[in-house]
């Protein structure tokens, strides 16, 4: 009975659980925001999992979900007046309609290379366009000013501020992470997954057994964008400031992919184990100053030479890190 | 050109090396669209289908290099086309993998159905293809090369394979190479050279008609049908 309730995603939420008594034991504001940065890259490179380790698509302009759903959620919140929670969902929708928008070229390219130029130049064209749009976003200079969270009541614990705190946006981050991690627990082993990594394996043969692949691919796009996008509201009412360099270039992108393949790529906790490890590992060698760039490269090359399938699937049972 | 497939008819489709077959083929799956004609299927046309909803009419097939999902179990590979592809509805989930499981048993990979695809050999490869295939439950069945590569007693077992599907009211159309092959299933022939049917017949007939020889293989003996226990 224990086994099957572990097979049956029984395993995530002990290990979901367990991350949420870390704050009981131990609130320092620094190791909590560690944590909350953690989940966070877990879910960003979760939602980036899906569309290129279980589907096959190698985007590599992910970062503009990201950023849009960061800049759509602050500037709906500065300028309209928006609730930071609707904003949550505002951000995601508007970066699905954009990975709706960018998902249509793609369709008709099929090699890697092609699909990452289109998607890292539709990025580019984000970034740009927050950095020149100088009067609404105030470009590099940062957008400064963005609301937190506001108060929300919570049964059993009564009305939760976030107002300089930093625990109450880590249960926030982790209910985020978990929704999302279930969804794309049920996505993956649905039909619906099935036919995603069809598509990943041989485009040609998944059409000749009746998937839709444009249908397919589309989908697959606006889901993964939305989830980029709510992570990206996320961490713009977390840290309160934004630039377009910091959400929309291309170094956000490398670190999504570097988390996916030291984790495991078109692995379920892949994402998860490897956004864990460079977020820990770079913050705690801090101390090493740039030092820490030097190993950090080292180490991401060796994972790649040794490890290539991802620390996961390497390292934890198989029915857990798929 | 015009090429018509009956109802429960087992057609083999010959022709040496850039006739056309694999194009024919590709344009019939909707992989290819052409430039003029149309392609109709059950009275329908179907020339602006994309394969998979030609699938999901009744049209299956095979590819001449296998592609297999080397991500997913065998079980799964199968499953997948029982799920998506099937015609008149889709089925549940478990009906899918119960279907799929039967088809296994019947292409003789049953053993194998926990194994994952890119465990296979050649041989199994091919069954897997033919058996994703088979799970779509289609009316109409395009083999490409299906025994291209494999030992002489695999593709006597593969033969047996698809007699079994023929006998079970699929029309089949075949490219093959193997002449032992197609001429000893075939009920009709079709030759084609540079993009136009040369001949068409018996297995005998075409065998016998000196046109095909002379542009095919330049030899009679080549074209001959098998012998009995071939």
């Amino acid at each position: 009975m224990l086994r099957r309730a572990l097979d049956g995603g029984g395993v995530y939420l002990v290990l979901a659980g367990l991350l949420a008594l870390v704050p009981l034991v131990n609130s320092d504001a620094y190791f909590v925001h560690i944590l909350t940065l953690s989940l966070m890259h877990s879910a960003l490179a979760s939602s980036w999992n899906l569309i290129c380790g279980y589907t096959g698509l190698f985007s590599f302009g992910h970062q503009a979900f990201f950023g849009l759903g960061a800049y759509v959620s602050s500037l709906m919140a500065m300028k309209a007046g928006l609730s930071p929670w609707l904003g949550l969902v505002v951000g995601g929708g508007v970066a699905a309609a954009a990975g709706f928008v960018i998902a249509l070229p793609c369709l008709r390219l099929r090699a890697p290379p092609y699909i990452a130029i289109a998607t890292l130049g539709f990025a580019e064209i984000c970034r740009f366009t927050a950095m020149n749009l100088v009067g609404l976003t105030r470009g590099e200079l940062g957008l400064w000013g963005i609301p937190e969270m506001t108060p929300v009541p919570v049964p059993g614990v009564g009305q939760v501020s976030f107002t300089g705190q930093r625990v109450p946006y880590f249960y926030l981050m982790l209910a985020i992470y978990v929704a999302m991690m279930a969804l794309l627990y049920w996505l993956v082993r649905s039909p619906l997954g099935l036919a995603l990594k069809s598509v990943r394996d041989s485009e040609d043969a998944a059409e000749s057994l009746g998937v839709d692949i444009v249908r397919t691919k589309i989908l697959i796009f606006v889901l993964s964008s939305f989830l980029a996008g709510v992570v990206g509201a996320f961490y713009a009412h977390y840290v309160l400031i934004l630039t377009p360099s910091s959400v929309l270039s291309v170094g956000v992108m490398i670190e999504i992919v570097a988390m996916t393949l030291i984790g495991g790529l078109g692995t379920f906790l892949g994402p998860t184990v490897g956004a864990f490890g460079i977020t820990l590992l770079l913050e705690y060698m801090r101390v090493l100053g740039d030092y820490r760039l030097l190993i950090y490269g080292a180490l991401l090359i060796a994972i790649i030479l040794f490890i290539p399938e991802g620390i996961a699937k390497r390292l934890l049972p198989r029915r857990v890190a798929l | 050109m015009r090429l018509l497939l009956s109802r429960g008819e087992l057609l083999g489709l010959i022709g040496p090396n850039g006739a056309g077959k694999t194009t024919l083929f590709n344009v019939i799956a909707g992989v290819y669209r052409p430039d003029e004609g149309n392609v109709v299927f059950q009275g329908r046309d179907i020339t602006r289908l994309r394969p998979h909803a030609r699938c999901r009419l009744g049209l299956a097939r095979t590819f001449q290099l296998t592609k297999p999902f080397l991500g997913l179990g065998v079980l799964e590979n199968v499953t997948l086309g029982a799920y998506y592809g099937a015609k008149g509805g889709r089925p549940g989930l478990g009906e899918a993998r119960d279907r799929a499981e039967d088809v296994l048993r019947r292409v003789g990979l049953g053993g194998k159905r926990d194994h994952l695809a890119s465990t296979l050999t050649v041989g199994e490869r091919k069954r897997l293809e033919l058996a994703r295939a088979v799970a779509t439950q289609p009316s109409v069945l395009l083999l490409d090369e299906v025994v291209a590569g494999l030992s002489s007693a695999e593709v006597g077992e593969m033969m047996e394979i698809i007699r079994s599907i023929w006998a079970s009211g699929v029309t089949i159309l075949m490219v093959e190479h193997v002449m032992r092959a197609v001429m000893g299933i075939s009920q009709r022939i079709v030759v084609l050279h540079q993009g136009q049917v040369l001949a068409g017949g018996t297995p005998a007939t075409v065998a016998s008609n000196p046109d095909v020889v002379s542009a095919y293989l330049g030899s009679a003996s080549a074209l001959a049908a098998p012998t009995a226990g071939a």
